[in-house]
């Protein structure tokens, strides 16, 4: 099997400032790749590098479709977007970054919808209300506007906004962060469910630990903008080999 | 020089008036540019071309994109006539007809079946047009997707892009909020099955007229700076849902003068009770078949 | 079939004083299919990290480990998932609780990896937890609550409810009563007696002699400790 996203010696500075450098990434269908490192390790940059909302300095990036080969990074500005509305999704950590706020909930699950070109209101409708419902937002709320919801709802309606056409591969990051630890808990479930159900291919990025342990099969730890260490995600984090892998898995808290 | 104008204002006759202004009103350069994006306009039907405003002796708002088009387009052998929601005889009909008149010296009229040349402010007349005739719309906003995008440089690239998902955002919004599509004029159109297209303010009891029409239809819009076009027969198609399709309804009443159950009304309050009678917007068609009654 | 050849494993703390800790050098072991081997050894000697290492949790330093002919190599981390999603089975030493998901739901997980018929995977979850004697009433309910031996039974449940060619099975019957120890050991059987190869840690004479396992003391096999 072809991994459906594969980067290759990615770098990304900021003038002298290291984004991130000499990255690497394959993501294999149905896969959940997790991204840790602490803040200013580069893994926002990478993860911003490789979804297409920042053009690195080098590296390639492949993207298989089924149907052919793409080369991410020398594809056209039409064609990159195109993917990036169809193929690709976005989960922001401010869920405000990933919804139009003065479109109703149903309005903003249905943009992707029709986008693709879907034209009866009914069936989107329909559509709307089944992902309302995946993501345990009462169906009630499907007019109601953006700005009367609570953080947890809006980042739970942006995950149906990305996921209503079935994007083949989802970038997360923080998806969690900034939420009270109750509300986080529902919507790592909530993650953890639809990545079985859907068999989705996801990139996520996150500075807890423990959110990736949940979610990912395969870990990429960094530190100054480079990986020290990759590979299974329970076998890093049992096993870890470098000393700063070592170091983060004894910091972390056990309640 | 003051003594050579005094001189020259002295004779009011229409000769000495055209060496004041250029054949209506524009210098050829300006109107060599404006055709230069009248041709662009028709071959991408739609697309918004971007062209230089000129200064103009009515304000922005009051149709000076219709205006320049129009002047751009005006040779001595036509004939005009300007509308201002179906009426002839509004003010601002008569003043923009007086404009041509008095800066290009060509015949005027009422009839839509004698002009060449149509300028029309929110309305589409209801006579059908014929191959060889123009009409030129006066467009505010040239932008369909202004409401939702602000910003120029992202609906630029969503036109070329035809990432047009907001568009039907707005009817599903319409559709949830009023359980139909609630917009009733400048509703937005495809053409060529290719771009959105604001239509301008027409009620979108008019849209039907935009498809397949034999005449070639000009947009100018003066403040916002933007020229499109739609050249004959060409597809225009009303955006809709499939089990809400669109409906270019009017009011259900016949006029009150010649009895037409066809033409777009005007609703007209006749007392202080509020009662209300419903007449004809486009003055010449009620006009004509009251003449041949 | 599970072949261990020539594996050094050892521990390196870089954050305490760099302490290195050999656990294995030259260490070689092989199972064959419809076998049941168990470690012996004393406390601390890296039974446990056998059974990791095949899993692919732990990692070793050199050497080579084959399950069903394939590599067990961390070079190629996919592999080793789908490996843990068809070949190899694992029944860790204590449960791994996340505390909003009821029992059935952890039980009928791995059969999901390749069943999509929620009520086929379902029935199936009911029938090992029913037999392995935890109440329908307790199935809805996360195992956080649960007692050690309660814990103990769904996690056999989880690891034993698929067939894998080969099982990694750590003190599955620790916390267990006789008459519950008996079910999983029979349970065990069961998958011995389909042709998997199975490694177990058994810290009790009773279950091994049950098993009729092969004994192998870890302390034979390895040149270090």
């Amino acid at each position: 099997m072809q991994p459906i996203l594969s980067v290759h010696n990615l770098n990304k500075y900021y003038g002298n400032q290291v984004g991130c450098k000499n990255m690497n990434l394959t993501l294999y269908p149905g896969e959940v790749v997790g991204v840790v490192g602490e803040s200013g390790s580069g893994k926002t940059t990478f993860i911003n590098s490789i979804s297409g909302n920042l053009i690195p300095d080098s590296g390639k990036i492949l993207i298989e479709t089924g149907n052919e080969t793409i080369d991410f990074l020398e594809i056209s500005e039409s064609l990159k977007r195109l993917l990036i509305r169809t193929e690709l999704a976005f989960v922001h950590q401010n869920p405000r970054d990933g919804l139009r706020l003065d479109v109703s909930a149903g309005g903003n699950i249905s943009e992707r919808l029709m986008s693709i070109g879907q034209r009866n209101y009914g069936n989107i409708r329909q559509t709307i209300f089944k992902w309302l419902d995946k993501v345990e937002i009462d169906k009630s709320r499907v007019d109601d506007f953006p700005r009367t919801f609570s953080g947890g709802m809006l980042q739970r309606l942006q995950i149906a906004k990305n996921l209503v056409t079935s994007p083949k591969i989802i970038f997360m990051d923080e998806p969690t962060g900034g939420l009270d630890v109750s509300v986080q808990a529902k919507i790592l479930d909530l993650l953890r469910k639809l990545v079985r159900e859907l068999n989705l291919s996801v990139v996520i990025v996150s500075h807890d630990l423990a959110v990736i342990r949940l979610l990912a099969d395969k870990i990429i730890v960094m530190k100054n903008g480079e990986a020290v260490e990759s590979g299974l995600c329970d076998q890093v984090l049992d096993d870890p080999q470098h000393s700063y892998t070592q170091l983060l898995v004894s910091s972390v808290l056990q309640v | 020089m003051n003594n050579v104008l005094k001189f020259k204002n002295k004779k009011t006759d229409v000769a000495a008036q055209d060496e004041i202004y250029n054949f209506a009103y524009l210098d050829e350069n300006t109107k060599r540019m404006i055709r230069r994006a009248l041709i662009k306009a028709l071959c991408i039907p739609g697309y918004q071309v971007p062209f230089s405003s000129r200064e103009m002796p009515m304000p922005y708002g009051w149709g000076t994109g219709g205006v320049q088009v129009t002047s751009s387009c005006l040779t001595t052998d036509d004939v005009i006539k300007v509308i201002d929601q179906g009426a002839d005889d509004t003010t601002n009909a008569v003043s923009i007809r007086n404009f041509f008149k008095k800066t290009a010296n060509i015949e005027t009229t009422e009839k839509t079946s004698q002009a060449s040349i149509i300028q029309t402010r929110h309305r589409i007349p209801e006579e059908k047009l014929k191959e060889k005739q123009i009409l030129v719309y006066q467009v505010p906003i040239p932008e369909p997707l202004a409401f939702l995008e602000p910003r120029y440089q992202e609906t630029k690239k969503m036109h070329a892009l035809s990432e047009y998902g907001i568009m039907h955002v707005k009817l599903y919004e319409d559709i949830t909020k009023n359980g139909h599509i609630e917009t009733a004029y400048a509703y937005p159109v495809k053409t060529n099955d290719r771009y959105i297209m604001d239509p301008s303010p027409i009620p979108k009891f008019d849209n039907p007229k935009m498809n397949n029409n034999p005449a070639i239809q000009l947009f100018g819009a003066g403040r916002e700076q933007r020229i499109y076009a739609i050249p004959p027969y060409t597809e225009v198609t009303s955006l809709d849902f499939e089990d809400y399709p669109f409906d270019p309804s009017k009011a259900p009443h016949k006029c009150s003068i010649c009895g037409s159950n066809e033409s777009f009304l005007d609703e007209i309050i006749t007392d202080d009770d509020g009662n209300r009678s419903f007449i004809c917007s486009d003055t010449n068609y009620c006009n004509q078949r009251m003449e041949n009654n | 079939m599970i072949e261990l050849n020539k594996i050094t494993k050892k521990f390196t703390l870089h954050n305490q004083g760099k302490t290195n800790i050999l656990v294995f050098n030259n260490l070689n072991l092989k199972i064959n299919p419809g076998e049941i081997v168990a470690l012996t050894g004393p406390s601390g000697v890296g039974k446990s990290s056998i059974l990791k290492m095949i899993y692919g949790n732990y990692v070793f330093q050199s050497g080579q480990i084959k399950v069903n002919d394939h590599d067990i190599d961390h070079t190629y981390p996919r592999n080793i998932i789908e490996l843990r999603k068809n070949i190899i089975g694992y029944v860790s030493q204590f449960l791994r609780v996340i505390p909003r998901v009821p029992t059935i739901e952890i039980v009928m997980e791995p059969l999901l990896e390749i069943n999509s018929d929620q009520d086929e995977v379902r029935e199936k979850a009911e029938k090992i937890l029913l037999k392995l004697n935890i109440d329908k009433n307790l199935w809805n309910l996360s195992p956080l609550t649960f007692s050690g031996g309660e814990q103990q039974r769904v996690n056999v449940a989880r690891g034993l409810i698929r067939n894998y060619p080969c099982l990694l099975l750590d003190e599955p019957t620790a916390s267990l009563d006789s008459v519950n120890k008996d079910i999983v050991l029979n349970l065990i059987n069961e998958k011995k007696d389909s042709g998997s190869s199975i490694i177990g840690i058994f810290h009790d004479e009773y279950s091994r002699k049950y098993l009729n396992a092969r004994e192998i003391d870890i302390t034979k096999i390895s040149d270090a400790k």
